[in-house]
């Protein structure tokens, strides 16, 4: 095995002093040692600057510098180098500490003879600034960074702040959990604890600018670090782009408009008689002024997706029957192309909570995607129940997609398999769009695809329950009030008996109940756009900008109410009911935590007891 | 008597090819360039639908509209509102408008004309 070399420069004014250690080193071998002797700081570092050395051992005391300024001196010339200094018995080595605090790797006292102790000595200091330099090259890249790099605790209270950070946010320590940034860190911290999320992100504005914040959770450290990217130019132009497409959108419709009926009106031979070639003409004309409609639609459609623009009219919708009318639509042209349409659902109807206008745009644009890619064969729409959601599903046997492609389905503007010749020509669009419809749902939609077999597309939408158009309405109200900066409480009424018997609790059932519910809250605190709802065995109260305090007051008038219609004799005293309260952001911060709380918290009345006040 | 149609609209090229096509399927077609004309065409000619756009100078469609369904002898006329706008939902126009059906231009033709049959059915 080949011997390891080090090299030592060794600064010392006393001959006897270096040969001590010159002795000492002498037998060490694996690493063996070269040392080089020099007696002067200048010296030391004219060597320096012409030859290379692994480590410096100096002396403090030499005739061209005195004390702590010669290892300074030093390691000012060579930062990059590890020194280990050389301390005399007079002062007692703590001039030597005080070089290891300014940097230097460790101390030697002078006279030790044991090589092996010296060698080890040398072997750590050279190891120790390896890795001291490593650190330092790693902390660079926060360092460095352009963005905005935040380590903070549950308690707000900041550890690290990288320079781009501390510049920005100066009213960081003073503001505490106060400041946007370090807003609910508590609850993030429980929410990446509990879950499978590595990492959490939010938009956050600050005066003008609006930054994406990245959270997650350092559980070594207990902290929670924040990558900030400042996203407010993205957004301006997300915001232009939105107004130009729908500013253009809408200048391009009048004239198009104007082209079509002319079209349809020479089509339908209205001014005279037309010629095969003239009416040809026409056709082709008229069918790519549909085209451009098409387009000009979808491209407002996808500005509208992203943009948060498209408002939902939900409802109970029989999935199968809205598939039956979609199929309808694409008969003729399936004949035409001698395609199998086939549909598959359950004959007893499946109920979604979902819109159906929009819905039907989903299939039909997945229908029409199919279409285009599947020349024999056929084309499968069917749906089923699966657990709390119903399960679409839209399968074709045409050409499927490439490997290369597969990431990019519902990107926009993606046109791939594109065949040359007739049939309706897509806008790259439909796909996007359709993703958009099913998320706005809380749904999700995904593609199998193999090539030459065909591709399917699955999208789930949320079961018509009354726990799912519950959840559904409350997260909706949370994204509203998460864009209005606003609070918003839900008030859950529990009856203990369920809701077997609504005529039971009330003479005209549940729309009266509901009525009679909306009644007490009009007189109340409330306002426009309140929702009440049937709610797992019982009601739900939606109290949109509604703060705890003020929902504290609607369900004590609630309860009143309650009360006074129970001394009345309306409900049987068996009947017990109690009402729990939770408000968003304080209590939780999404449905299901929302939901968890206004079943959890009790209060106010427990009848039958109190019923006869 | 053929059923008499108004047209409210202030792009003549619009309103030349709406007649053409109407006058075609039988009806008489009376056409007003802007709001203020239009709701006085109303007033008068008692036409037994009106063709109404969205955007116009003056006072534009929305308000034709609104006023035309507050007047006691107006509001049973049948409103058809068009609009090239893209952004607000088309039922959502209705509803606040008060028109009896919305169109979104482009439309097809056979889409308008089953629209007007439908609402003077009655």
């Amino acid at each position: 095995m080949e011997d390891k070399r080090i090299r030592v420069l060794l600064i010392e004014d006393d001959p006897g002093d270096a040969d001590l250690l010159r002795e000492a080193l002498s037998d060490q071998k694996n690493p063996s040692f070269e040392i080089e002797h020099v007696g002067t700081v200048r010296a030391g570092l004219e060597y320096l600057s012409k030859k290379e050395s692994d480590v410096i051992v100096s002396d403090l005391t030499v005739p061209d510098s005195q004390g702590l300024e010669t290892f300074l001196k030093v390691h000012a010339q060579a930062p990059t180098l590890p020194i280990v200094i050389l301390s005399g018995f007079d002062d007692g080595g703590s001039l030597a500490l005080e070089a290891v605090r300014r940097g230097a790797q460790d101390y030697l006292v002078k006279g030790q003879v044991d090589g092996r102790f010296i060698s080890r000595i040398l072997r750590y200091a050279i190891e120790r600034k390896r890795v001291e330099k490593e650190l330092a090259h790693l902390a660079s890249f926060a360092e460095l960074n352009p963005n905005p790099i935040i380590e903070a605790d549950g308690n707000g209270k900041v550890t690290y702040l990288n320079p781009v950070a501390r510049a920005r946010f100066s009213d960081l320590d003073e503001l505490g959990l106060k400041h946007p940034l370090l807003a609910d860190l508590k609850w993030v911290i429980g929410k990446l604890q509990e879950g499978n999320q590595k990492s959490f992100v939010r938009e956050v504005a600050i005066g003008e600018q609006v930054y994406e914040q990245h959270l997650s959770y350092l559980p070594g450290k207990d902290v929670i670090r924040s990558y900030l990217l400042d996203i407010t130019e993205r957004k301006r132009v997300d915001q232009l782009k939105d107004d130009f497409v729908s500013t253009v959108s809408h200048e391009l419709r009048t004239p198009l408009s104007i082209v079509k009926q002319g079209l349809s009106l020479l089509l339908d031979k209205i001014p005279g008689s037309l010629g095969e070639k003239q009416e040809k003409i026409l056709t082709i004309a008229k069918d790519n002024i549909d085209r451009l409609a098409r387009i000009i639609n979808s491209l407002l459609d996808v500005s509208k997706i992203e943009s948060g623009r498209v408002g939902l009219r939900r409802e109970r919708l029989d999935i199968a029957h809205l598939i039956q009318q979609v199929a309808e639509t694409f008969q003729v042209k399936m004949a035409e192309k001698t395609l199998e349409l086939k549909v598959e659902v359950p004959q007893e109807g499946c109920g979604v909570y979902a819109d159906a206008d929009k819905i039907t745009q989903v299939f039909t644009n997945l229908v029409g995607n199919a279409m285009k890619f599947t020349q024999e064969g056929y084309i499968k729409i069917s749906a089923a129940e699966k657990g709390n959601e119903v399960e679409c599903t839209v399968a074709d046997t045409g050409i499927g997609i490439s490997k290369e492609n597969l990431p990019k389905v519902f990107d926009r503007f993606q046109q791939f398999g594109r065949t040359a010749g007739g049939g309706e020509k897509g806008t790259g669009l439909g796909l996007a769009i359709a993703k958009g419809l099913v998320e706005l749902h809380y749904g999700t939609i995904r593609f199998q695809s193999t090539l030459g077999k065909g591709t399917q597309f699955i999208f789930t939408l949320p079961k018509y329950t009354v726990e799912n158009v519950l959840k559904v309405l409350v997260k909706d109200g949370i994204k509203e009030m998460q864009e209005r900066d606003s609070k918003m409480s839900l008030i859950l009424l529990t009856f203990s008996q369920g809701q077997t018997s609504w005529q039971g609790l009330f003479p005209e059932g549940l729309p009266g109940f509901i009525e009679w519910t909306q009644g007490i809250l009009k007189n109340g605190l409330c306002r426009q756009g309140d929702v009440v709802i049937q709610a797992p065995n019982g009601l739900a109260m939606l109290l949109a900008g509604c703060d705890k305090k003020d929902a504290q007051g609607v369900r004590m008038r609630l309860e009143e109410a309650f009360k006074e219609y129970r001394a009345k004799g309306n409900l049987s005293p068996s009947v017990t009911f109690r009402f729990g309260c939770a408000t968003y952001p304080e209590d939780a911060k999404d449905d299901e935590g929302l939901i968890q709380v206004a079943n959890r918290e009790e209060g106010g009345v427990h009848a039958p007891k109190d019923s006869h006040h | 008597m053929p059923q008499k149609i108004l047209i409210i609209d202030d792009e003549p090229d619009q309103v030349l090819l709406v007649e053409m096509r109407l006058q075609a399927d039988g009806f008489q077609v009376i056409s007003a360039p802007d709001g203020e004309i239009g709701l006085g065409m109303v007033h008068k000619e008692r036409p037994d639908v009106v063709l109404l756009d969205l955007l116009m100078p003056k006072i534009d469609g929305m308000e034709v509209c609104r006023r035309l369904k507050q007047a006691p002898q107006t509001k049973h006329i049948p409103v058809i509102l068009f609009t090239a706008s893209g952004a607000k939902d088309i039922e959502d126009l209705r509803v606040i408008s008060g028109a009896d059906a919305c169109l979104r231009k482009p439309y097809e033709t056979e889409e308008l004309l089953s629209m007007i049959h439908t609402l003077t059915r009655t």
